[in-house]
């Protein structure tokens, strides 16, 4: 998997490339520590992602985690309709931004 | 209003406010639940939490597994009377997992009294018994003479594999596990499998209420663990056809890694629902 970060003032936009699962997601993970401190917009790149399990969702959950509290804002980008399919059967689709490929 | 603790002797007045699943918990060690009440003996909220970590003074946890609150008026008395609840305990913190969909108004009110707040992925996800069959990874599985229906281990055999268990921290989704009879297991889906002469596995369900199968212990001991574990699924899943209708829920909590892993592998396109979870750290 490669993670790919391009930050505009307090806009982050991570894109994902390859599966993002249990075995990648922690890479996920320490690739953001201290990023989103001081981001009010993050946006996840999913054009290049092939897969995203649970452990996946959970490491984009817990930067909303970060910026919901204090009224930032996450947009899943490009995700493919095996994503968003998952996503709706899930019910996630009423509590994220998502804009799909 | 009243808030009145929950026990074995009343739960079943309160059985349509907390659902069948829920309520089926009071009774259990480390399980409690308090309900707020009107003058009519109507309930207005509720809370079910289970103690974890109890055997570790330091890592002391409430888990809040059930609460519902219309107001905060009531959602505050109803807190208050937690508070007392658990302060004897030697709690260090309190955290909780409840459905996004119907916790909405719960955020600000669990964000007042100090908890934090956010959107995860639940941990339990659903498939049927006809979808876990379908899996094909488990059709090449040959079940060896060793696996057999937990109904053939003896009584002590069975206690003795839970307290091997146990000794090695392996507890399932059970903080209780030393404490639940038998027949807390579905005998016939679970499943044990055998080596030197003692229980080296075991696939354990609890057949809830509503009749979902929930997986609460999945443990494989030694060296041959990788290929024992899918023969005690394999046979779980021949005994359940057996037993039940393929139609019939199967509900695995997937509350460590170990067991995040093998949902990943079995049902790399499941997601658990919408939770808000979130925790405060008690005195």
């Amino acid at each position: 998997m490669n993670i790919n970060k391009v930050k505009e003032g307090s806009t982050l936009t991570v894109a994902v490339e390859g599966p993002l699962d249990i075995r990648t997601a922690p890479e996920l993970s320490k690739a953001l520590e201290g990023e989103i401190d001081d981001v009010t917009e993050l946006f996840f790149d999913m054009k290049e992602n092939t897969y995203t399990s649970s452990a996946g969702l959970r490491v984009i959950l817990k930067c909303f985690q970060t910026l919901e509290p204090k009224g930032g804002r996450m947009v899943l980008k490009n995700v493919n309709d095996d994503f968003y399919n998952v996503l709706e059967l899930s019910g996630f689709t009423s509590f994220l931004e998502i804009e799909r490929a | 209003m009243s808030v009145v603790e929950l026990t074995e002797d009343n739960v079943e007045e309160y059985l349509e406010y907390l659902g069948e699943d829920v309520a089926e918990n009071i009774g259990r060690t480390f399980y409690n639940g308090l309900i707020a009440v009107d003058e009519d003996g109507s309930p207005k909220a509720g809370i079910i939490w289970e103690f974890k970590n109890m055997r570790k003074d330091s890592e002391r946890e409430s888990h809040i597994v059930w609460l519902q609150a219309e107001n905060e008026e009531d959602f505050n008395e109803l807190l208050d009377n937690y508070d007392k609840a658990i302060k004897s305990e030697g709690i260090v913190k309190s955290c909780f997992s409840l459905p996004a969909k119907t916790s909405e108004k719960l955020k600000s009110m669990l964000r007042s009294k100090g908890f934090s707040v956010g959107l995860m992925e639940g941990n339990k996800i659903t498939a049927s018994l006809s979808e876990i069959a379908d899996i094909s990874a488990f059709k090449k599985i040959e079940i060896s003479d060793a696996v057999r229906p937990l109904r053939s281990a003896t009584q002590r055999d069975f206690l003795d594999a839970i307290g091997r268990m146990m000794e090695l921290g392996r507890y399932g989704t059970c903080e209780d596990l030393a404490y639940l009879p038998r027949l807390y297991f579905e005998n016939d889906v679970s499943c044990y499998a055998e080596a030197d002469g003692q229980i080296c596995g075991l696939l354990l369900f609890h057949k809830t209420p509503s009749e979902k199968l929930e997986v609460v212990l999945m443990c494989v001991l030694g060296k041959e663990s990788v290929k024992i574990l899918p023969q005690l699924i394999k046979q779980a899943v021949e005994s359940g056809y057996e037993y039940y209708e393929p139609d019939t829920v199967i509900v695995i909590d997937r509350h460590d890694y170990a067991s995040l892993a093998l949902g990943e592998k079995l049902f790399p396109r499941g997601f658990g629902m919408p939770v808000y979870e979130g925790e405060r750290a008690e005195a």
